[in-house]
């Protein structure tokens, strides 16, 4: 077998491990030539080249390498050098590893086998973390000395990482998982990938292409020292167009140097680009609609070649923390919305209700727990209705529901003490986008004070109208009196506007009174003080007496007559005299007598006026009783016995 | 003008007014029975007087006066009501009787009593 230099060409490149092999200069090995090989030897190089698994043999003291084309690949660039050399000089870089393990079998002269053996070795200029699973068998001699070292095992690197990242992903997401609020999302996520990436700084910004900012939300740094972003904001316009561009597309930015980057470009890029303090680069953007919305980065102080994997987990880890925020923000919205709509139910004073198309209730407030004691579901609202008053609620919401239209009912609620209130329901549908009724929104309401506030309303101004009505007859009346007779024009308007007065006056003591009624002494007092300046002249006298509105009104018109009568003939139309009222109570009757005294001589008129028909016959219509006039010689006498019970006001009644 | 002298029963709580029912009816040609103004008097003489026609008000102290318009619809009296509340202060069943609202004139009244006789 001729020994050749071991330079590379078009053959030997292709050539077997057994041609190379036994075209190996053996002779300047300590293995020496393969013909005074030992038969172990030969066996196990038999057995690896027909073996179609990596295989490798490490002989003797300085267990120098032999392997078969399966294994060939293994050792990347050292390959086909490796052959003949001693393991540890071919495998420098793991030796710390495998090296403690070679010496293992060999001195105790049993087998080992390593499972995800992580192997830094160094390819194409780099070290790289590999998993393996291999053998180390030992290869004795009939004495039990141990010779060599037959390897076989595989490179399972793929398996591995493909195995983390997936356990990774599903960390990120049982973490994402749990959080409710955006923050928190984005400072979980960045955390994680900037511990799996062994990154500088991860975070996420939200971008607003339609103000032009960008605004850093949280951010993860290790502990070296590295300037902080958060909270920061800046233009996207500020930001290298060419890579801003680039990342509207959607693709994940990865830059290796960005010192290398910027070498020949703008003044500008460049100080954008030194400002970020650092050498390697991931920006992932997420897009929505077109739009940019968010950014994910991640960053390095070295410059670093990232790998497709690490930027696409970038990539994956940023999808899964915009889909959490997305869904933390809805349930935030929604929680909001129920919080609202729970507020608004509960602080309501309403009942509110929603029914299904078929006109069943299926939620009712609290509110009507409260008025009833009941849910208000299932037969219970119904029960809830004064008897009278379900049929018609059940018609005007079975017409409501068979025809889709508002509905509107009043009805009476039995409330928990028993009593009835009245109530206003309301209703409407809620359609789904073909129209038909999905939902009933109702709501009931207690009007019962507006009810009595409206039936009070009603009849005060029944009875406004009836008393106004009344009282113009009243005005008619003493019109056509004032008018009747042999009087002048003047006069009967001095009198009629007198005589009105005297109404009116009755009916302000009475609106005082709020038309209970009025004292006696009152209506005395008011019928007589603006005729006498001195209120002297009037002696009156007599227990509190609360007449009627009725006889209060009947008893001004009648002390007005006689005062006006005293003033103008009597017992006041002169300097001395003057005006005894006095009256007494029993249990029937009210007597009254007003008795003038110190006037001019008095005589029986002729002719009986207004006045005097008004006290004689008036009186005994409206006080149940009767009135008398004397003309007595030395004053007028006038004596008035009412019913005290036709003439005794609410008041009296109380006491 | 009435074509005869009809002898009426006032019932009236309010004394001005009722003088000058009293008034217009007499300025008309007619003559007054009687006159009460409370619920009791006006009942025993609706049940005994003897009198044409009937003028009613409807609120008595308080008290309506349909109990009397019972009697006298019963006894075949005309009557009229003449009352502050108008038409629909009046019980149903009486609605087909006149009804004056106060204040009304006289010949409003000669109009209400001429439809009273005519039934």
């Amino acid at each position: 077998m001729a020994s050749s230099p071991l330079k590379v060409g078009t053959n030997e490149q292709d050539m077997g491990m057994s041609a190379r092999i036994r075209a190996f200069d053996w002779s300047k090995t300590p293995l020496g030539p393969m013909e005074h090989w030992p038969d172990e030897l030969r066996v196990a190089l038999s057995i690896a080249e027909h073996s179609a698994f990596p295989t490798a043999i490490y002989w003797g003291p300085e267990l120098r390498l032999l392997y078969n084309d399966a294994w060939a690949f293994i050792p990347g660039e050292r390959h086909p050098g490796a052959l003949g050399r001693p393991g540890r000089e071919v495998w420098s870089d793991i030796w710390p590893i495998v090296g403690p393990q070679f010496e293992q079998v060999l001195e105790t002269g049993r087998g080992i086998t390593a499972l995800e053996q992580m192997l830094p070795i160094v390819r194409n200029g780099a070290e790289q973390e590999t998993y393996w699973n291999y053998s180390f068998t030992p290869i004795t001699d009939p004495a039990g000395k141990v010779l060599g070292v037959f390897n076989q095992g595989n490179e399972i690197t793929k398996a591995v990482v493909s195995e983390r990242r997936l356990a990774f992903q599903i960390q990120v997401a049982d973490r994402l998982r749990s959080l409710a609020r955006p923050e928190e999302v984005w400072a979980a996520a960045a955390a994680l990938l900037g511990e799996y990436l062994g990154a500088a700084r991860v975070g996420f910004a939200e971008v607003d292409e339609a103000t032009d900012s960008l605004t850093i939300v949280r951010e993860w740094r290790r502990a070296d020292p590295i300037p902080a972003l958060q909270g920061r904001t800046t233009r996207l316009s500020e930001l290298p167009p060419a890579a801003v561009a680039y990342l509207r597309t959607g693709e994940v930015l990865a830059i290796a140097d960005v010192d290398e980057i910027l070498q020949g470009s703008s003044e500008e890029d460049a100080r954008v680009g030194a400002k970020l303090g650092v050498r390697a680069v991931v920006t992932v953007p997420l897009l929505r609609d077109d739009r940019m919305r968010a950014l994910l980065y991640v960053h390095d102080l070295e410059p670093r070649v990232w790998k497709r994997s690490e930027a696409a987990m970038a990539r994956d880890v940023a999808e899964r923390s915009w889909a959490a925020v997305e869904r933390a923000e809805s349930q935030e919205r929604l929680r909001e919305s129920e919080d609202h709509y729970r507020h608004t139910v509960e602080l309501n004073p309403q009942v509110t209700w929603t029914a299904l198309p078929d006109g069943q209730l299926n939620r009712v407030s609290r509110r009507w727990f409260d008025w009833t004691g009941t849910t208000g579901l299932g037969e219970t609202w119904a029960e809830g209705l004064h008897p009278d008053d379900r049929e018609a609620t059940f018609e005007a919401w079975g017409h409501s529901v068979a025809k889709g239209e508002p509905y509107d009912m009043e009805h009476r609620v039995k409330m928990l003490d028993g009593r009835y209130r009245w109530a206003r329901s309301r209703a409407f549908p809620r359609r789904d986008n073909a129209g038909n009724v999905c939902l009933w929104y109702g709501s009931t309401e207690d009007i019962q004070e507006q009810r009595l506030a409206e039936e009070r309303q009603r009849l005060l101004i029944n009875e406004l109208n009836h008393r106004v009505k009344n009282t113009l007859a009243t005005v008619q009346a003493i019109a056509f009196q004032t008018l009747k007779g042999d009087i002048s024009l003047g006069e009967a308007r001095a009198r009629f506007e007198a005589r009105l007065l005297a109404l009116s006056r009755a009916h302000n003591l009475l609106t005082e009174e709020s038309w209970e009624g009025a004292s006696l002494e009152r209506v005395i007092a008011d019928t007589t003080a603006h005729l006498a300046g001195d209120r002297e002249r009037f002696h009156v006298e007599g227990e509190p007496v609360f007449l009627s509105p009725r006889a209060a009104l009947a008893l001004s018109l009648a002390l007005h007559e006689l005062s006006t009568n005293a003033f103008k003939y009597g017992a006041l139309s002169g300097e001395e005299g003057k005006v005894l009222i006095g009256w007494t109570l029993t249990d029937e009757i009210l007597r009254l007598e007003w008795k003038e005294r110190d006037g001019p001589p008095v005589a029986e008129p002729a002719r009986r006026g207004f006045g005097s028909r008004l006290i004689e016959r008036g009186l005994e219509a409206d006080l149940a009783g009767r009135a008398e006039l004397h003309f007595e010689p030395d004053g007028l006498r006038c004596v008035i016995e009412a019913s005290r019970q036709a003439i005794q006001g609410r008041e009296a009644n109380r006491v | 003008m009435s074509e005869r002298r009809l002898r009426i029963l006032i019932v009236e709580d309010e004394m001005l007014v009722a003088m000058n029912i009293e008034d217009m009816l007499l300025d008309l040609g007619h003559e007054v029975a009687g006159l009460a103004s409370r619920l009791e008097p006006a009942l025993s003489l609706a049940g005994e007087a003897q009198f044409d026609l009937a003028m009613l008000d409807v609120n008595l102290a308080g008290q309506t006066s349909f109990p009397v318009a019972e009697i006298l619809a019963r006894r075949g009296i005309p009557f009229l009501f003449a009352t502050g509340y108008g038409i629909k202060g009046i019980a149903e069943e009486y609605r087909s009787y006149p009804v004056l609202q106060k204040p009304f004139r006289a010949r409003d009244l000669e109009q209400a009593l001429s439809e009273a006789v005519a039934g």
